[in-house]
């Protein structure tokens, strides 16, 4: 599920490890934006 | 939003990664995925295609990648010479921010890698102690040292407290040297402790374990329980460490170690950690302070080297400006907050796991106190491949 869910994610152009979102500093709402839509396509998917 | 196709950069460069390289990866992560620039919180694959960064390098990038004041500041020092072995003025800076910083550290000794720092730490408590065992908690990642890869991630559990290699080629003696006890569980720790005090060197844990956050009062029971017995505590805040907070997860959970060791953030993107502590500990690895059989040797080519140490000193300056962690921190919530309405909306049995600046999802609605939980969550979703406490890094 967790695999899948990643490879959908990478797919939408979220990168990140295979267990863990490092937040940044540098993250913006751009950022934060394009990635809840990420999530909701991809939990769609599942 | 456009879907981006399953990625598949460069086919020759994926090609000739897997004639030169076993795995065809430098064995972080698969080999289709080469990455060629990072800017801020975005990064780009060889293929031209645009990221989110939640990888953040594993974890360094966390003022993002190629931060224009870290950029000038190396530029500025690499002309000056890449590494000297000796002193260098930069390093020197560096050291004397982290004891500013990080509650435990009265001084600082540099080192490359956390795997270094974990090693070299647990090292210093059998320096300090006179004796050999160690104590670490089940699915605790304290690097890839033959001590540290001990019930890291154990398919099938034994009996607390027998260590379980995690990897081939440890010789089958060092797991004699290594007491496992569940991560949460104070009970147990105490008791292991008390049975084992004549022989333990030293308790290391990661105070907020990969994904698992302490529950209340489980530091402080340990701190307790280490303390009565004059054992150190080491905290690997490797990942940790600038993260939860500009004095660490020390700092954010309020409990003081005797020894922690950073990573990671520290060294600004570049190979530097460091293992810190209480001047009596950290005595040990002086050699005009200590008789021979108390003296900890310890050397490294590229130890504090001054690239390393101005990068890790010039995040730290941007990190201690007003309202850094608070814009983390708000970010982190943001987004954990938006995932757990998400999982809901779609009624996915799963949970977002973590704190504000590091955080995942687990596929279970049951509660995760330790390792052993994890693997619950694992059973019940067969395919994957993916545990909290099952990925380093």
């Amino acid at each position: 599920m967790a695999t899948k869910f990643n490879k959908l994610l990478r797919e939408r152009g979220l990168m990140k490890g295979e267990s863990k979102y490092y937040v940044s500093l540098a993250h913006t709402q751009a950022d934060i934006d394009q990635t809840i839509g990420a999530w909701g396509e991809a939990l769609k998917l599942l | 939003m456009s879907v981006q196709t399953v990625i598949d950069p460069t086919p020759g460069l994926v090609e000739e990664a897997k004639r030169v390289l076993p795995g065809g990866s430098f064995g972080n992560m698969p080999a289709e995925v080469i990455l060629r620039e990072g800017k801020g919180g975005r990064i780009w694959d060889e293929a031209g295609r645009e990221y989110v960064d939640f990888l953040l390098g594993s974890g360094p990038m966390f003022i993002g990648h190629a931060h224009p004041e870290v950029t000038a500041a190396i530029q500025e020092q690499v002309p000056l010479g890449t590494t000297y072995f000796g002193n260098n003025r930069h390093g020197i800076a560096l050291a004397k921010a982290i004891c500013e910083a990080v509650p435990c550290a009265d001084q600082v000794r540099f080192v490359c890698s956390g795997t270094e720092a974990d090693l070299y730490a647990m090292r210093a408590a059998r320096a300090y102690r006179k004796r050999d065992k160690i104590l670490k908690f089940e699915g605790g990642y304290h690097g890839m040292s033959d001590y540290a890869l001990m019930s890291l991630a154990p398919k099938n559990p034994g009996n607390f407290p027998r260590a379980i290699p995690d990897s081939a080629g440890i010789p089958k003696s060092v797991a004699d040297e290594m007491l496992v006890a569940a991560f949460n569980d104070l009970e147990m720790v105490e008791s292991l402790i008390r049975e084992h005090k004549d022989e333990l060197a030293g308790v290391i844990v990661e105070p907020f374990q990969r994904l698992i956050p302490p529950q209340p009062g489980f530091l402080q029971g340990l701190r307790r329980i280490t303390q009565e017995h004059g054992i150190p505590l080491i905290f690997d805040e490797v990942v940790t460490g600038f993260r939860f907070a500009y004095g660490g997860a020390q700092e954010y959970y309020g409990v003081t170690p005797d020894i922690c060791t950073l990573g990671k953030i520290v060294g600004g993107g570049f190979a530097l950690a460091a293992i810190c502590g209480r001047a009596d500990i950290m005595a040990h690895f002086d050699r005009l302070a200590m008789a021979d059989e108390d003296f900890l040797f310890q050397v490294g080519t590229l130890s504090g080297n001054p690239v390393a140490s101005i990068a890790g000193l010039v995040t730290l300056e941007v990190l201690k400006r007003p309202g850094a962690y608070e814009q983390v921190f708000k970010t982190g919530r943001t987004l954990m907050s938006a995932l757990s309405d998400l999982l809901k909306k779609h009624g996915v049995k799963a949970q977002v796991i973590g704190e504000p600046p590091l955080f995942d999802i687990l596929f279970t609605d049951q509660p995760i106190k330790d390792y052993r939980d994890t693997l619950k969550a694992e059973r019940r979703w067969p395919r994957s491949s993916t545990s909290c406490c099952a990925s380093a890094g």
